[in-house]
């Protein structure tokens, strides 16, 4: 089965790597970027199984990202992470479409479980309807 | 005051009322008694012209024939006779010249009186002497020697025919007087009787004065008198403050009518006298009531704006630990993947895993307690969200031992509340319960609608080991906490969630015997209902 590849964003670099470090454990290739332009020109060049983003990154936000990236890949699944997880952020959130929200800081297991879940949504070759 | 009234008796209404009758009745009573006295004298002294009139006229008949004669000694006998009969002084004859001629006292005879004595004074005080004169002018009224009053009076003697005519007689016919017959009659008899009746009317009008005075005064000291001074000292009374003086009424006087109305108006004092003081204690009770619900609202601000502050600054470090805790988990769970069971690093690898675990509750607790959203509130009862909270924990273990009595008023009024965020404080609150009563005990659930206050108020209580009074005003503080793996933060939390939904949060703990939360929420008012109603419907359903 191909390796499914993962995009992670956050600004914040240890989180960054915790999530990079348990998602290459876990048989995943995993691209990071500490921000949401990054991102953008990433996925300019690259199509990805999963994107996982903070929310509170300087510059390009994660909310933003999140509209921009509904613009450009729509069926790829999305899996918020932040330390500042309300209910007004997740309300927003919902708005977008997003169903998956792992509150730093989290343990392995809950962020392959979301991490699972989210792409349990597509198929399992990991393509993306839309591309 | 019983100085004055004796100083100033003579200004008192009775003196006033006995002194004006006294006066009244002296005058009516003398100014009669004067009119009688003197119509009784004046009868009297008529009477006594009448007789001397009757006695002279006799005199002068029984006399005239001797007269005639010139038989001088029967003249004298006969005068001497009338003039001895009880009630007559003297039966005296002057001739022209003022000569006794012939009198009843001897001693008189021959002697001769002035023209102006007073026998003679009415006719001849004129110039010209008169020869005729009228009943009342010839008669007089003087003092005689020894002292009592005497009335006589003189009966001229004419120059009849007869007297001129025969030849024995020497009168000459032009003279139209021969004498004059003058009767004297003591009035000291009648003078007695008048001064004895005027004694007797002062007497009566003494008696009168006396009498009416006394009636007077007794029957204005029992109608007058002893009223008003009870009607005074009652007034007295009442200005004192006292209203339970009430005057002793009997009859139907204006007095009566005065001391009824007295009554009337001290009753009517005393209600509104009780009535004002109820009000005012009223009053009282009421500014007490308030002062204690400012004064408790002023500690609940202080309290939430104190936590908000802790809860913002704590919130702010939590962040951003988030990140570096993030790291810490997930690389220490790596590296507790790779260590063997065996391994001595293994355990510390699980107490840095655990640790970072327990940091990260304290922390989600913190993020909960700062919380900045608004709760999304719905209209419903309460019961439902009691019902969930118990019906999620008794299938927990720690409830297995726990009777749990519920209480809940049926149909209570709907309260506006976020249904998730109430749920959460009664879990806080039955969790700690269930702690402290280490599993064994029970819990009464009470749910009830409170009218004075138009809350909703649910009691939590059990039967553990209570809290120390002076551990009871900081319970309700962030990370203020007595178990050994407690956050500090649920009651504030639940306090912060109760302050949002405009309630109250209070708690009653006795040591060893059991704690009682007590949470009030205001019921949703009219204007809320309707378009809450149906979002809450929805939700609830």
């Amino acid at each position: 089965m191909k390796r499914r590849n993962v995009l992670v964003v956050d600004d914040e670099p240890v989180s960054r790597r915790s999530c990079e470090k348990v998602l290459i454990r876990h048989g995943y290739d995993v691209i990071t970027v500490n921000s949401g332009q990054q991102a953008l020109d990433r996925l300019a060049e690259e199509g990805f199984d999963l994107i996982i983003t903070d929310l509170k990154m300087a510059g390009l936000g994660g909310m933003q990202l999140i509209e921009r990236i509904k613009g450009i890949c729509p069926r790829t699944p999305i899996v918020v992470i932040s330390g500042y997880i309300t209910r007004d952020i997740i309300a927003e959130v919902l708005g977008q479409g997003v169903k998956t929200f792992v509150p730093k800081p989290f343990t392995t297991d809950e962020l392959l479980s979301a991490v699972g879940k989210a792409l349990g949504a597509t198929r399992p070759d990991g393509s993306d309807e839309a591309s | 005051m019983a100085s004055g009234d004796v100083s100033m008796w003579y200004k008192s209404l009775s003196f006033k009322l006995i002194f004006s009758v006294c006066m009244i009745t002296l005058f009516v009573v003398g100014f009669s008694t004067t009119i009688t006295l003197n119509a009784q004298r004046a009868d009297l002294i008529r009477e006594i012209v009448r007789a001397s009139t009757r006695i002279t006229d006799t005199v002068r008949g029984s006399t005239r024939y001797a007269m005639l004669k010139d038989d001088r000694e029967s003249v004298h006998r006969s005068i001497v006779a009338i003039g001895a009969q009880p009630g007559i002084e003297k039966v005296r004859v002057f001739n022209k010249e003022g000569e006794i001629m012939f009198s009843s006292d001897a001693e008189d005879i021959g002697r001769r009186v002035d023209k102006t004595a007073e026998a003679c004074y009415a006719c001849h005080a004129p110039e010209k002497p008169l020869e005729k004169l009228d009943t009342p002018e010839r008669t007089r009224i003087f003092q005689a020697k020894e002292g009592y009053r005497v009335l006589g009076m003189i009966n001229p003697i004419y120059n009849e025919p007869d007297c001129y005519t025969p030849a024995c007689h020497a009168h000459p016919k032009e003279q139209k007087v021969l004498g004059v017959l003058d009767v004297t009659m003591p009035l000291e008899e009648i003078d007695r009787e008048i001064a004895d009746r005027r004694r007797e009317l002062i007497i009566f009008a003494v008696a009168s004065i006396l009498l009416l005075s006394t009636i007077l005064g007794l029957v204005l000291m029992r109608s007058v008198y002893r009223p008003l001074k009870e009607l005074l000292t009652a007034t007295e009374r009442v200005a004192a403050g006292d209203f339970d003086v009430e005057i002793h009424v009997s009859g139907s006087d204006e007095i009566s009518t005065l001391g009824r109305s007295f009554n009337k108006m001290t009753g009517d004092l005393k209600v509104a006298s009780r009535e004002l003081k109820q009000w005012g204690k009223t009053l009282e009770q009421r500014v007490e009531e308030k002062t204690a619900e400012l004064q408790r609202t002023q500690r609940q601000l202080f309290h939430a704006e104190r936590m908000a502050s802790i809860g913002k600054l704590a919130a702010g470090i939590a962040h951003e630990i988030n990140n570096p805790l993030t790291g810490v988990l997930t690389s220490g769970q790596l590296l507790l993947d790779d260590c063997p069971p065996d391994s001595p690093d293994h355990e510390d690898l699980e107490t840095i895993v655990n640790e970072t675990l327990r940091c990260r509750r304290i922390i989600r607790g913190v993020l909960d307690f700062a919380r900045q959203s608004a709760p999304e509130k719905r209209r419903m009862r309460i019961s439902p969200v009691i019902a969930t909270t118990l019906a999620f924990l008794e299938h927990q273990a720690s409830f297995h031992n726990i009777e749990i009595i519920q209480d809940i008023q049926e149909d209570m009024p709907h309260v506006l509340i976020d249904k998730d965020l109430i749920q959460q404080v009664f879990t806080n609150i039955l969790v700690n319960a269930s702690e402290a009563m280490k599993e064994v005990g029970t819990l009464t659930i009470t749910a009830d609608y409170r009218p004075e206050s138009d809350q909703v108020r649910v009691c939590i209580s059990d039967t553990g080991c209570g809290i120390p009074e002076e551990d009871l005003p900081k319970i309700f503080d962030p990370f203020y906490t007595k178990k050994e793996m407690g956050t500090g933060l649920g009651l504030a939390i639940s306090y912060g969630i109760i302050a949002e939904h405009g309630g109250t949060i209070d708690v009653q703990s006795e040591p060893g015997k059991g704690t009682t939360f007590t949470i009030s929420l205001p019921r949703a008012s009219e204007k809320e209902t309707a378009p809450a109603e149906r979002e809450g419907g929805e939700k609830s359903t």
